[in-house]
């Protein structure tokens, strides 16, 4: 009787991939993704970089004389200007003594200079007429 | 004997459950830390005192010899004080009806670099600011100052040390 037992207990140890498990691991790699993704979406987004560029024109600005050609590289700023439907004449704009950075539809960083010049800000192009990444400032006496 | 049949499935779902509680905090962790960073500006304020004081200086003493327009045979010039902004192209107008000033430049001019005789000093923007360069300990809600001195001479010969001092507020782009 024993050996009986014994060997309709072995005939029935088949190995189960249990449904839980495999439940729990799906869910522990969406949970994962999600937190991933929200991570790498923050680094990556366009107010960081407007707040950057604000900055830095100001920065450059308050350093310039009048006559002054500068360019400066906001290739990424570009980018996302992109895909956020913004032109690219409209990122950076300089309404008086403040510079406004506008990436997405939201309205933008703004940061004010103390160098009273005028500056005028466009894209650059290159000679087909593509944009180069470039954002030419020029600075004149007011 | 009937134990050996019995059917030996585990039950782990109790665990999951905690599991998936301590992830949750885990990640509700990382998220504020993250939110955290990206979400305080950075201070460019110390770059922008100094650059503030440089333009300062370049403007009354360009070029190792003093602006003729504000020192002309010894003599500083009070129009020069009190146009000071227009000489110097700056302006600290914020744009705004009511806003304050976010700026203040201070420039004394100490004879022989003696502290006690102080021949002339030009102040501009809000002076207000100056409280916050008396505390020392760093705090993003106070003004950054930027300190800064230089020797020279007026065509006379007499030598003056010129103290620099310009501070900027700016909290809420900056802290």
């Amino acid at each position: 009787m024993v050996i009986n037992n014994f060997l309709i207990s072995k005939k029935e140890k088949k190995g189960e991939i249990l449904i839980e498990n495999v439940v729990f691991l799906i869910l522990n790699f969406l949970f994962l993704s999600i937190l991933i993704l929200f991570l790498s979406n923050q680094g990556g987004s366009g107010s960081l970089y407007e707040e950057a560029y604000s900055k830095n024109i100001a920065l450059l600005v308050d350093s310039a004389k009048p006559g002054m050609i500068m360019k400066i590289n906001v290739e990424k700023g570009l980018k996302i200007a992109k895909e956020n439907g913004i032109r690219a004449n409209d990122i950076i704009r300089i309404n008086g003594n403040t510079v406004i950075v506008r990436l997405s539809s939201k309205k933008g960083r703004t940061y004010n200079f103390f160098n009273n010049v005028n500056v005028s800000a466009y894209p650059d192009i290159d000679s087909e007429s593509n944009y180069n990444g470039l954002y030419v400032l020029v600075v004149n006496s007011k | 004997m009937n134990y050996l049949s019995l059917n030996r499935k585990g039950q782990d779902k109790l665990i999951s459950v905690y599991w998936f509680f301590i992830l949750i905090i885990i990640a509700g962790g990382l998220v504020m830390m993250v939110n955290t960073f990206y979400s305080s500006p950075y201070d460019v304020r110390n770059f922008e005192a100094q650059i503030l004081a440089e333009k300062a200086i370049d403007c009354v003493y360009p070029a190792g010899y003093y602006n003729p327009l504000f020192n002309s045979n010894g003599i500083f010039r009070q129009e020069f004080k009190d146009n000071f902004l227009d000489r110097c192209n700056l302006d600290f107008d914020t744009g705004e009806d009511f806003g304050e000033i976010e700026y203040y430049i201070e420039l004394r001019f100490d004879e022989n670099g003696d502290e006690r005789i102080e021949k002339f000093s030009i102040e501009e923007g809000n002076i207000n600011w100056k409280e916050d360069c008396k505390i020392q300990a760093e705090k993003k809600k106070l003004g950054k100052c930027y300190e800064n001195s230089v020797w020279t001479t007026d065509p006379t010969g007499k030598v003056y040390l010129i103290h620099v001092l310009s501070i900027v507020k700016k909290v809420k782009e900056n802290a």
